[in-house]
């Protein structure tokens, strides 16, 4: 059997034939030392061969992830070293989170693929997605970096909160996020066309509420956008994020965008693109002031507000 | 009963040594993967020798050495893929599973997707033992050799080691010259056969108190296995076996006389007297 590892997620755990039949009898032998906790592959697929059991001790709590039928999103530095290290492709858990569109492992942005065969070819056969972007490779991987350590800071945060505090910001990180990641309007959220050009319309995605709207934006935005929005979370929750994200916008503006990345204008240009606003939308966003107490918070709630740029 | 049948495994275990043909190999192998580093296209290395001569042990040894410094060591079994052509069992090996596997076993050209697997996996060394087990056509034979030089071709860092046992001369080898063959040679009467045997003698003392002095019989053992390796540990496993089950500590020269097939009958005979 080949080696567990503990960022493994299920699913490619189950596709390198780990488990051979009968699965279910081997099946607690073989997790012992394995961590689902929190693994989005272990979803309801398993639910209906046997896994039942198993699922109801391991289900994970709600984990903000991407479906595999949507798109599977890879690291291929990452696929290759673990071609060579373990003579076979293993798919990472964080990959699937919506709040991680990078590597941390090599600092870039992950790579997008269509939903994932059986017979893993996809892999050596496709080239991953466009990122719709001029942006040249270093400053994707500057957008990465920055994105990173914002993620990492947010849960070296939440570490020390209390649970509920804790629990308060991350709910805000999700709503911001998807606010800025909808597919409400032609254009999509903001972070859909700020750093790349505007995403294609797709009738597959027609939401019928301003919730799915923004979940749906969520799990079929690209790395990039998603890398975009966490930027723009910064930019809105930090007094010292126009220092720290200087240096991305000069650098995306010589490619062409020119948005400036200021809690004002996110907050305008979000409620422009929205064909409308549903009051709970408002309500929650007043709501996070309490967690988010800063004066960048406060001006993108002013520009949300009146909503001009 | 049961004591017996445990000893008899401990001895198939116990009754094996390197020889210094296969040490030689190994060492040729090592010698060659260092040697070719440095050059732009390293030749796969085709090990041939009779069954028997020791050419599964170079390869799971040369495997073993080499994973003691990589993890690109890829260890293909050609037993449990019979009908899968190199590309397909590259690809199997890695987990891939094609859809369009048969027309990948009739093609001579390099698809992409393995250039691309191979570019992503960088194996250090390719080791496939019998690497021709189950293919007999000479076109598929070409076709074989035409795909291991494509992927030879397209990874000169990487060693690719072949084992080819039964054939001594293999025919086609004269058409393919960037192979280079190692033969693994048989025994001849000599010195060398003689410190074998002493080494052999040694085992059997110390781990079964049997005084059996091998070398005085080097001639009949010779005899016996025609100077193949595999037939003399055979042999010597019955020949063990056939002392202990007689109740013999020395070596006498009508064991030594007795063929492998007395030998597994008298075993066969005593133990199912014993049994009775």
């Amino acid at each position: 059997m080949k080696a567990l590892c503990d960022d493994e997620s299920f699913s490619s755990l189950v596709m390198r034939d780990v488990f051979k039949a009968p699965v279910v009898h081997t099946f607690d032998d073989e997790i012992k030392d394995f961590t689902l906790e929190g693994d989005p592959d272990f979803d309801h697929t398993y639910t209906q061969s046997g896994f039942a059991a198993v699922y109801d001790r391991v289900k994970p709590h709600d984990c903000w992830i991407i479906p595999h039928t949507v798109s599977d999103f890879v690291c291929m530095q990452c696929l290759a070293s673990s071609l060579k290290e373990y003579h076979a492709l293993r798919f990472m858990k964080a990959w699937r989170q919506v709040a991680q569109p990078f590597c941390k492992s090599h600092n870039k942005l992950l790579d997008s693929f269509p939903a994932r065969n059986s017979d893993l070819m996809n892999f050596l056969v496709q080239k991953p997605s466009s990122l719709r972007t001029t942006l040249p490779d270093s400053v994707l991987q500057m957008i990465a970096c920055a994105a990173i350590k914002i993620y990492e800071d947010l849960i070296e945060t939440m570490h020390f909160e209390c649970p509920a505090a804790a629990q308060k910001r991350f709910s805000a990180f999700r709503f911001l996020l998807e606010l800025f990641l909808h597919v409400q309007s032609d254009s999509g959220g903001i972070a859909s066309f700020y750093m790349s050009a505007p995403r294609p319309r797709n009738s597959q995605w027609q939401p019928f509420s301003w919730q799915s709207s923004f979940q749906t934006g969520a799990v079929i935005s690209n790395a990039l956008e998603r890398a975009c929005a966490i930027i723009m979370f910064h930019a809105i929750t930090s007094e010292a994020s126009q220092i720290s994200i200087a240096p991305i916008a000069a650098r995306i503006t010589g490619f062409g965008y020119h948005y400036p990345i200021t809690p004002e204008s996110i907050g305008s240009l979000s409620r422009l693109v929205m064909s409308e606003v549903n009051p709970a939308v408002t309500a929650r966003l007043y709501s996070y002031s309490e967690i988010l107490k800063c004066v960048a918070y406060q001006s993108f709630l002013g520009g949300f507000h009146h909503g001009k740029c | 009963m049961n004591e017996l049948s445990l000893l008899t495994q401990s001895i198939h275990d116990d009754v094996q040594f390197l020889t210094p043909q296969v040490t030689q190999c190994i060492d040729e192998i090592q010698l060659h993967h260092k040697s070719q580093s440095e050059r732009r296209q390293r030749m796969p290395v085709l090990v041939c020798g009779n069954s028997g001569s020791g050419i599964s042990t170079v390869m799971s040894r040369t495997a073993h050495q080499f994973e003691l410094t990589s993890t690109g060591v890829v260890v293909l079994q050609r037993q449990d893929l019979a009908f899968y052509s190199p590309y397909q069992m590259l690809l199997h090996h890695y987990g891939f599973r094609p859809p369009d596997s048969a027309r990948l076993g009739s093609s001579y050209d390099l698809p992409h997707y393995i250039t691309k697997l191979l570019a992503m996996a960088e194996p250090e060394v390719i080791i496939l033992d019998d690497f021709l087990n189950g293919v007999i056509e000479k076109k598929d034979i070409s076709k074989h050799l035409a795909q291991w030089t494509n992927v030879a071709n397209a990874i000169p860092k990487t060693s690719i080691i072949f084992g080819n046992p039964g054939r001594l001369t293999p025919t086609w080898l004269s058409g393919v010259p960037n192979y280079k063959s190692i033969y693994i040679d048989e025994w001849s009467l000599g010195p060398s056969f003689d410190l074998y045997l002493s080494q052999l003698s040694d085992l059997a003392l110390t781990k079964y108190g049997l005084k059996m002095e091998l070398q005085k019989f080097q001639s009949q053992l010779y005899q016996h296995s025609h100077g193949n390796t595999g037939n003399l540990i055979r042999h010597l496993r019955q020949l063990v076996i056939n002392l202990m089950l007689n109740h013999q500590s020395d070596m006498t020269i009508i064991f030594a006389a007795k063929k492998l097939k007395e030998l597994i009958e008298d075993n066969a005979r005593i133990f199912y007297e014993s049994a009775m």
